[in-house]
Protein backbone atom coordinates (compact mmCIF):
# COMPACT_ATOMS: atom_id res chain seq x y z
CA UNK A 1 0.00 0.00 0.00
CA UNK A 2 1.72 3.41 -1.40
CA UNK A 3 1.93 6.00 1.46
CA UNK A 4 1.69 9.82 0.78
CA UNK A 5 4.23 10.28 3.40
CA UNK A 6 6.66 8.41 2.23
CA UNK A 7 5.83 9.74 -1.39
CA UNK A 8 6.39 13.07 0.17
CA UNK A 9 10.12 12.41 1.59
CA UNK A 10 11.20 10.47 -1.83
CA UNK A 11 10.14 13.79 -3.89
CA UNK A 12 12.38 16.07 -0.72
CA UNK A 13 15.16 14.27 -1.19
CA UNK A 14 15.20 14.41 -4.99
CA UNK A 15 14.96 18.04 -4.80
CA UNK A 16 18.25 19.37 -3.76
CA UNK A 17 19.58 17.53 -6.90
CA UNK A 18 17.28 19.45 -9.56
CA UNK A 19 19.17 22.64 -11.24
CA UNK A 20 17.38 26.10 -10.65
CA UNK A 21 18.42 28.56 -13.13
CA UNK A 22 18.61 31.53 -10.53
CA UNK A 23 19.90 35.37 -11.12
CA UNK A 24 22.77 34.66 -9.13
CA UNK A 25 23.30 31.53 -12.02
CA UNK A 26 22.74 34.75 -14.84
CA UNK A 27 25.11 36.54 -12.82
CA UNK A 28 27.69 33.51 -12.60
CA UNK A 29 27.43 33.23 -16.61
CA UNK A 30 28.17 36.73 -17.28
CA UNK A 31 30.73 36.50 -14.80
CA UNK A 32 32.46 33.61 -16.89
CA UNK A 33 32.27 35.74 -20.06
CA UNK A 34 33.28 38.95 -18.73
CA UNK A 35 36.46 37.38 -17.11
CA UNK A 36 36.82 35.78 -20.91
CA UNK A 37 36.78 39.70 -22.69
CA UNK A 38 39.20 40.83 -19.64
CA UNK A 39 41.30 38.14 -20.20
CA UNK A 40 41.09 38.62 -24.34
CA UNK A 41 41.74 42.72 -23.48
CA UNK A 42 44.54 42.13 -21.05
CA UNK A 43 46.47 39.76 -23.12
CA UNK A 44 46.48 42.64 -26.48
CA UNK A 45 47.67 45.08 -24.08
CA UNK A 46 50.16 43.68 -22.06
CA UNK A 47 51.67 41.40 -25.28
CA UNK A 48 52.09 44.96 -26.74
CA UNK A 49 54.04 46.06 -23.96
CA UNK A 50 56.66 43.62 -23.34
CA UNK A 51 57.35 40.85 -26.22
CA UNK A 52 57.99 38.55 -23.09
CA UNK A 53 55.40 35.97 -23.60
CA UNK A 54 55.64 34.80 -20.22
CA UNK A 55 55.72 38.04 -18.89
CA UNK A 56 53.00 39.19 -20.42
CA UNK A 57 50.97 36.02 -19.91
CA UNK A 58 51.54 36.42 -15.95
CA UNK A 59 50.28 40.18 -16.25
CA UNK A 60 47.72 39.30 -17.87
CA UNK A 61 46.72 36.61 -15.27
CA UNK A 62 47.37 39.33 -12.23
CA UNK A 63 45.16 41.58 -13.96
CA UNK A 64 42.23 39.22 -14.55
CA UNK A 65 42.49 37.46 -11.24
CA UNK A 66 43.49 40.01 -8.31
CA UNK A 67 41.06 43.09 -9.13
CA UNK A 68 37.82 40.82 -8.76
CA UNK A 69 39.19 38.77 -6.06
CA UNK A 70 40.70 42.10 -3.87
CA UNK A 71 37.19 44.15 -4.52
CA UNK A 72 35.36 41.49 -3.25
CA UNK A 73 36.27 41.84 -0.01
CA UNK A 74 35.29 45.48 -0.48
CA UNK A 75 31.60 44.80 -1.75
CA UNK A 76 30.51 42.03 0.37
CA UNK A 77 27.03 40.84 -1.51
CA UNK A 78 25.21 38.76 1.41
CA UNK A 79 23.94 39.20 5.18
CA UNK A 80 26.81 36.91 6.43
CA UNK A 81 29.60 38.37 3.95
CA UNK A 82 28.91 42.06 5.72
CA UNK A 83 29.53 40.27 8.86
CA UNK A 84 32.44 39.23 8.08
CA UNK A 85 33.42 42.59 6.58
CA UNK A 86 33.09 44.62 9.66
CA UNK A 87 35.11 41.61 11.97
CA UNK A 88 37.80 41.92 9.30
CA UNK A 89 37.92 45.80 8.99
CA UNK A 90 39.68 45.59 12.77
CA UNK A 91 42.48 43.18 11.18
CA UNK A 92 45.97 44.76 9.55
CA UNK A 93 45.04 42.74 6.18
CA UNK A 94 42.07 44.35 5.59
CA UNK A 95 43.77 48.12 5.20
CA UNK A 96 46.72 46.41 3.02
CA UNK A 97 43.75 45.03 0.88
CA UNK A 98 41.51 48.71 0.24
CA UNK A 99 45.17 50.15 -0.58
CA UNK A 100 45.80 46.91 -3.18
CA UNK A 101 42.40 47.17 -4.39
CA UNK A 102 42.32 50.64 -5.20
CA UNK A 103 45.70 50.85 -6.89
CA UNK A 104 44.51 48.09 -9.38
CA UNK A 105 41.05 49.94 -9.95
CA UNK A 106 43.13 53.04 -10.74
CA UNK A 107 46.02 51.17 -12.95
CA UNK A 108 43.12 49.42 -14.76
CA UNK A 109 41.45 53.18 -15.24
CA UNK A 110 44.63 54.51 -16.36
CA UNK A 111 45.56 51.57 -19.06
CA UNK A 112 42.03 51.56 -20.39
CA UNK A 113 41.75 55.52 -20.46
CA UNK A 114 44.61 55.45 -22.48
CA UNK A 115 43.82 52.37 -24.85
CA UNK A 116 39.89 53.81 -25.27
CA UNK A 117 41.39 57.67 -26.13
CA UNK A 118 43.47 55.68 -28.99
CA UNK A 119 40.58 55.05 -30.94
CA UNK A 120 39.97 57.47 -32.92
CA UNK A 121 35.92 56.96 -33.14
CA UNK A 122 35.26 56.85 -29.10
CA UNK A 123 37.62 59.56 -28.71
CA UNK A 124 35.84 62.15 -31.58
CA UNK A 125 32.63 60.72 -29.85
CA UNK A 126 33.82 61.49 -26.57
CA UNK A 127 32.98 58.20 -24.68
CA UNK A 128 36.13 57.49 -23.30
CA UNK A 129 34.95 57.84 -19.74
CA UNK A 130 32.08 55.72 -20.80
CA UNK A 131 33.66 52.75 -22.43
CA UNK A 132 36.57 52.76 -19.46
CA UNK A 133 33.60 52.54 -16.63
CA UNK A 134 31.71 49.60 -18.46
CA UNK A 135 35.18 48.23 -18.98
CA UNK A 136 35.93 48.67 -14.60
CA UNK A 137 32.36 47.43 -14.46
CA UNK A 138 32.47 44.25 -17.18
CA UNK A 139 36.04 43.07 -15.65
CA UNK A 140 36.19 44.14 -11.98
CA UNK A 141 32.56 44.56 -10.73
CA UNK A 142 30.47 41.38 -11.99
CA UNK A 143 33.33 39.25 -11.24
CA UNK A 144 34.15 40.68 -7.87
CA UNK A 145 30.12 40.00 -6.82
CA UNK A 146 29.97 36.62 -8.02
CA UNK A 147 32.88 35.50 -5.94
CA UNK A 148 32.96 34.91 -2.29
CA UNK A 149 35.86 35.82 0.14
CA UNK A 150 35.84 32.82 1.64
CA UNK A 151 33.61 29.42 2.10
CA UNK A 152 30.96 29.11 4.08
CA UNK A 153 32.38 26.75 6.45
CA UNK A 154 35.48 29.34 6.98
CA UNK A 155 33.06 32.28 7.56
CA UNK A 156 31.39 30.54 10.22
CA UNK A 157 34.50 29.45 11.71
CA UNK A 158 35.75 33.33 11.85
CA UNK A 159 32.73 34.79 13.16
CA UNK A 160 32.43 31.50 15.40
CA UNK A 161 35.82 32.61 17.09
CA UNK A 162 35.16 36.73 16.78
CA UNK A 163 31.72 35.68 19.20
CA UNK A 164 34.22 33.74 21.35
CA UNK A 165 36.71 36.71 22.19
CA UNK A 166 33.90 38.78 22.27
CA UNK A 167 32.32 36.62 25.03
CA UNK A 168 35.74 35.96 27.02
CA UNK A 169 35.97 39.71 27.00
CA UNK A 170 32.26 40.49 28.79
CA UNK A 171 32.89 37.21 30.57
CA UNK A 172 35.93 39.08 32.22
CA UNK A 173 34.66 42.32 32.39
CA UNK A 174 31.81 40.80 34.45
CA UNK A 175 34.28 39.30 36.94
CA UNK A 176 36.14 42.73 37.27
CA UNK A 177 33.07 44.30 38.04
CA UNK A 178 32.14 41.48 40.46
CA UNK A 179 35.56 41.68 41.91
CA UNK A 180 35.71 45.08 42.71
CA UNK A 181 32.17 44.90 44.41
CA UNK A 182 33.86 42.01 46.52
CA UNK A 183 36.88 44.18 47.42
CA UNK A 184 34.79 47.32 48.37
CA UNK A 185 32.60 44.95 50.51
CA UNK A 186 35.94 43.88 51.99
CA UNK A 187 37.42 47.79 52.40
CA UNK A 188 34.08 48.34 54.60
CA UNK A 189 34.16 45.12 56.30
CA UNK A 190 37.89 45.65 57.04
CA UNK A 191 37.10 49.31 58.05
CA UNK A 192 34.52 48.00 60.72
CA UNK A 193 36.28 44.68 61.73
CA UNK A 194 39.82 44.97 61.44
CA UNK A 195 39.77 48.35 63.80
CA UNK A 196 42.01 47.23 66.47
CA UNK A 197 44.98 44.95 64.34
CA UNK A 198 48.22 46.09 64.88
CA UNK A 199 50.11 47.94 61.99
CA UNK A 200 52.06 44.49 61.11
CA UNK A 201 48.57 42.83 61.01
CA UNK A 202 47.05 45.69 58.83
CA UNK A 203 49.91 45.04 56.47
CA UNK A 204 50.01 41.50 56.41
CA UNK A 205 46.08 41.73 55.37
CA UNK A 206 46.81 43.98 52.65
CA UNK A 207 50.07 41.62 51.50
CA UNK A 208 46.97 38.70 51.07
CA UNK A 209 44.46 40.65 49.15
CA UNK A 210 47.02 41.83 47.01
CA UNK A 211 48.26 38.34 46.22
CA UNK A 212 45.10 36.83 46.19
CA UNK A 213 44.17 39.38 43.02
CA UNK A 214 47.44 38.59 41.48
CA UNK A 215 46.80 34.88 41.75
CA UNK A 216 43.14 35.37 40.11
CA UNK A 217 45.18 37.53 37.23
CA UNK A 218 47.67 34.69 36.92
CA UNK A 219 44.49 32.12 36.59
CA UNK A 220 43.03 34.28 34.10
CA UNK A 221 46.23 34.16 31.93
CA UNK A 222 46.36 30.44 32.17
CA UNK A 223 42.89 30.68 30.80
CA UNK A 224 43.63 32.65 28.22
CA UNK A 225 47.04 30.21 27.25
CA UNK A 226 44.95 26.98 27.26
CA UNK A 227 42.36 28.67 25.24
CA UNK A 228 44.28 29.98 22.32
CA UNK A 229 46.14 26.36 22.59
CA UNK A 230 42.52 24.95 21.98
CA UNK A 231 41.05 26.92 19.89
CA UNK A 232 43.45 29.10 18.37
CA UNK A 233 41.85 32.29 19.94
CA UNK A 234 43.74 34.93 21.14
CA UNK A 235 42.16 36.25 24.54
CA UNK A 236 43.46 39.41 26.12
CA UNK A 237 43.76 38.13 29.39
CA UNK A 238 47.79 39.58 29.99
CA UNK A 239 47.89 41.48 32.92
CA UNK A 240 44.45 42.42 33.10
CA UNK A 241 43.08 42.38 36.74
CA UNK A 242 46.70 43.99 37.91
CA UNK A 243 46.85 46.51 35.05
CA UNK A 244 43.40 47.10 35.82
CA UNK A 245 43.14 51.12 36.46
CA UNK A 246 39.97 50.55 38.89
CA UNK A 247 41.25 47.30 40.60
CA UNK A 248 44.77 48.37 41.28
CA UNK A 249 42.95 52.02 43.11
CA UNK A 250 40.46 50.09 45.13
CA UNK A 251 43.91 47.71 45.90
CA UNK A 252 45.96 50.81 46.28
CA UNK A 253 43.25 52.41 49.20
CA UNK A 254 42.37 49.23 50.72
CA UNK A 255 46.77 49.12 51.67
CA UNK A 256 46.53 52.59 52.37
CA UNK A 257 43.45 52.72 54.82
CA UNK A 258 44.80 48.95 56.57
CA UNK A 259 48.61 50.63 56.88
CA UNK A 260 47.54 54.31 58.39
CA UNK A 261 47.48 54.61 61.46
CA UNK A 262 44.28 56.80 61.60
CA UNK A 263 42.55 53.90 60.62
CA UNK A 264 40.72 53.93 63.94
CA UNK A 265 39.88 57.21 64.09
CA UNK A 266 36.80 58.49 62.32
CA UNK A 267 36.65 62.07 61.53
CA UNK A 268 33.10 62.24 62.43
CA UNK A 269 33.31 60.63 65.80
CA UNK A 270 37.32 62.84 66.49
CA UNK A 271 35.39 64.85 69.23
CA UNK A 272 35.10 62.05 71.23
CA UNK A 273 38.89 61.08 71.20
CA UNK A 274 40.59 61.07 74.32
CA UNK A 275 44.11 61.39 74.43
CA UNK A 276 44.88 58.59 77.26
CA UNK A 277 42.12 56.19 75.46
CA UNK A 278 43.68 56.02 71.68
CA UNK A 279 41.95 52.83 71.04
CA UNK A 280 38.81 53.98 72.04
CA UNK A 281 36.97 55.71 69.39
CA UNK A 282 37.46 52.44 67.11
CA UNK A 283 35.44 50.36 69.63
CA UNK A 284 32.59 53.56 69.35
CA UNK A 285 32.62 53.55 65.64
CA UNK A 286 32.84 50.19 65.96
CA UNK A 287 28.83 49.44 67.02
CA UNK A 288 27.26 52.17 65.01
CA UNK A 289 28.85 50.80 61.66
CA UNK A 290 27.52 47.62 62.35
CA UNK A 291 24.10 48.87 62.83
CA UNK A 292 23.90 50.70 59.56
CA UNK A 293 25.54 47.95 58.29
CA UNK A 294 22.71 45.74 59.43
CA UNK A 295 20.08 47.85 58.65
CA UNK A 296 21.46 47.93 54.98
CA UNK A 297 23.16 51.07 54.96
CA UNK A 298 26.37 52.45 53.95
CA UNK A 299 28.92 52.95 56.42
CA UNK A 300 29.62 56.54 56.74
CA UNK A 301 32.00 57.79 53.99
CA UNK A 302 35.58 58.79 55.45
CA UNK A 303 37.40 61.92 54.50
CA UNK A 304 40.23 59.28 52.86
CA UNK A 305 37.45 56.72 51.29
CA UNK A 306 38.05 54.90 47.82
CA UNK A 307 35.26 56.92 45.47
CA UNK A 308 34.56 54.96 42.43
CA UNK A 309 35.26 56.89 39.32
CA UNK A 310 32.36 58.41 37.84
CA UNK A 311 30.80 59.23 41.37
CA UNK A 312 33.06 61.63 41.93
CA UNK B 1 -14.58 -9.60 16.33
CA UNK B 2 -14.31 -9.04 12.56
CA UNK B 3 -11.24 -7.02 10.89
CA UNK B 4 -11.11 -7.11 7.15
CA UNK B 5 -9.71 -4.25 4.64
CA UNK B 6 -12.74 -2.31 4.21
CA UNK B 7 -15.21 -3.43 6.99
CA UNK B 8 -15.05 -4.24 10.61
CA UNK B 9 -17.41 -4.61 13.41
CA UNK B 10 -17.00 -3.39 17.03
CA UNK B 11 -16.02 -0.03 16.45
CA UNK B 12 -12.40 -0.59 15.17
CA UNK B 13 -11.20 1.05 12.17
CA UNK B 14 -10.58 -1.18 8.97
CA UNK B 15 -7.17 -1.80 7.75
CA UNK B 16 -7.73 0.72 4.82
CA UNK B 17 -9.16 3.44 7.20
CA UNK B 18 -6.16 2.64 9.40
CA UNK B 19 -3.26 3.20 6.96
CA UNK B 20 -4.99 6.33 5.18
CA UNK B 21 -5.36 8.06 9.36
CA UNK B 22 -1.52 7.06 9.74
CA UNK B 23 -0.51 8.87 6.85
CA UNK B 24 -2.35 11.99 7.74
CA UNK B 25 -1.05 12.02 10.89
CA UNK B 26 3.00 11.34 9.87
CA UNK B 27 2.21 14.43 7.06
CA UNK B 28 0.47 16.28 9.67
CA UNK B 29 3.39 15.78 11.98
CA UNK B 30 6.36 16.46 9.67
CA UNK B 31 4.85 20.09 8.33
CA UNK B 32 4.64 20.98 11.96
CA UNK B 33 8.11 19.88 13.23
CA UNK B 34 10.18 19.09 9.85
CA UNK B 35 13.43 16.66 10.19
CA UNK B 36 12.67 17.32 14.26
CA UNK B 37 9.75 14.73 13.93
CA UNK B 38 12.66 11.78 13.08
CA UNK B 39 13.75 12.31 16.35
CA UNK B 40 10.86 12.01 18.32
CA UNK B 41 9.67 8.93 20.85
CA UNK B 42 6.92 6.60 20.80
CA UNK B 43 5.33 8.71 24.05
CA UNK B 44 6.25 11.72 22.27
CA UNK B 45 4.10 10.80 19.26
CA UNK B 46 1.64 9.36 21.28
CA UNK B 47 1.24 12.59 23.13
CA UNK B 48 0.95 14.44 19.35
CA UNK B 49 -1.71 12.49 18.06
CA UNK B 50 -3.70 11.59 21.16
CA UNK B 51 -6.11 14.33 20.48
CA UNK B 52 -6.63 12.97 17.79
CA UNK B 53 -7.12 9.52 18.21
CA UNK B 54 -9.23 10.34 21.39
CA UNK B 55 -12.74 8.68 19.70
CA UNK B 56 -11.13 5.21 18.49
CA UNK B 57 -11.32 1.96 20.53
CA UNK B 58 -8.10 1.85 22.75
CA UNK B 59 -6.68 -1.05 21.03
CA UNK B 60 -6.84 0.57 17.86
CA UNK B 61 -5.30 4.06 19.46
CA UNK B 62 -2.47 1.87 20.69
CA UNK B 63 -2.03 0.54 16.94
CA UNK B 64 -2.25 3.85 14.93
CA UNK B 65 0.58 5.29 17.82
CA UNK B 66 3.00 2.56 16.84
CA UNK B 67 2.39 2.99 13.12
CA UNK B 68 2.55 6.70 13.03
CA UNK B 69 5.61 6.50 14.78
CA UNK B 70 6.92 3.30 12.44
CA UNK B 71 5.96 5.83 9.57
CA UNK B 72 7.96 9.05 10.73
CA UNK B 73 10.83 6.20 10.97
CA UNK B 74 10.99 4.98 7.51
CA UNK B 75 10.58 8.43 6.34
CA UNK B 76 13.53 9.50 8.24
CA UNK B 77 15.73 6.55 6.42
CA UNK B 78 14.16 7.36 3.26
CA UNK B 79 15.43 11.11 3.52
CA UNK B 80 18.65 9.81 4.63
CA UNK B 81 19.16 7.53 1.59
Amino acid sequence: MSSKYLEMMRNQRRRPGTFQFTSKTLLAILAVIAMGGSAAYWWGVQSQLTDNRIVAIAFTAILVLAPPSLVSFLIPWSPAGMLLQKINARTWGYPVIIGAALYLIYYSFQIQWSWWAAQPIVADAGLVYQQVLIGIIGFIVIPALLWTPVSSDELVEQVRQAHLVKRYELQTQADIAILRATLLRAQEKALIGFANLTVQERQELAAVMRSLVGGIDNTLREMGQTVRTVSGVAVPFDGLLEDNTEVRDVLDYITESLESSALGVDDDHGDMLDDDEPKQPARLAEPRAEQQMQRGQPVARRSNQYQPRGEE
Amino acid sequence: MLRGRRYATGGALSADDMHELVDLLAIRIYERLGDTSFQLSRNDVAELVNPYIDDLIPADQSQVIWMTWDLIQAGARESQQ
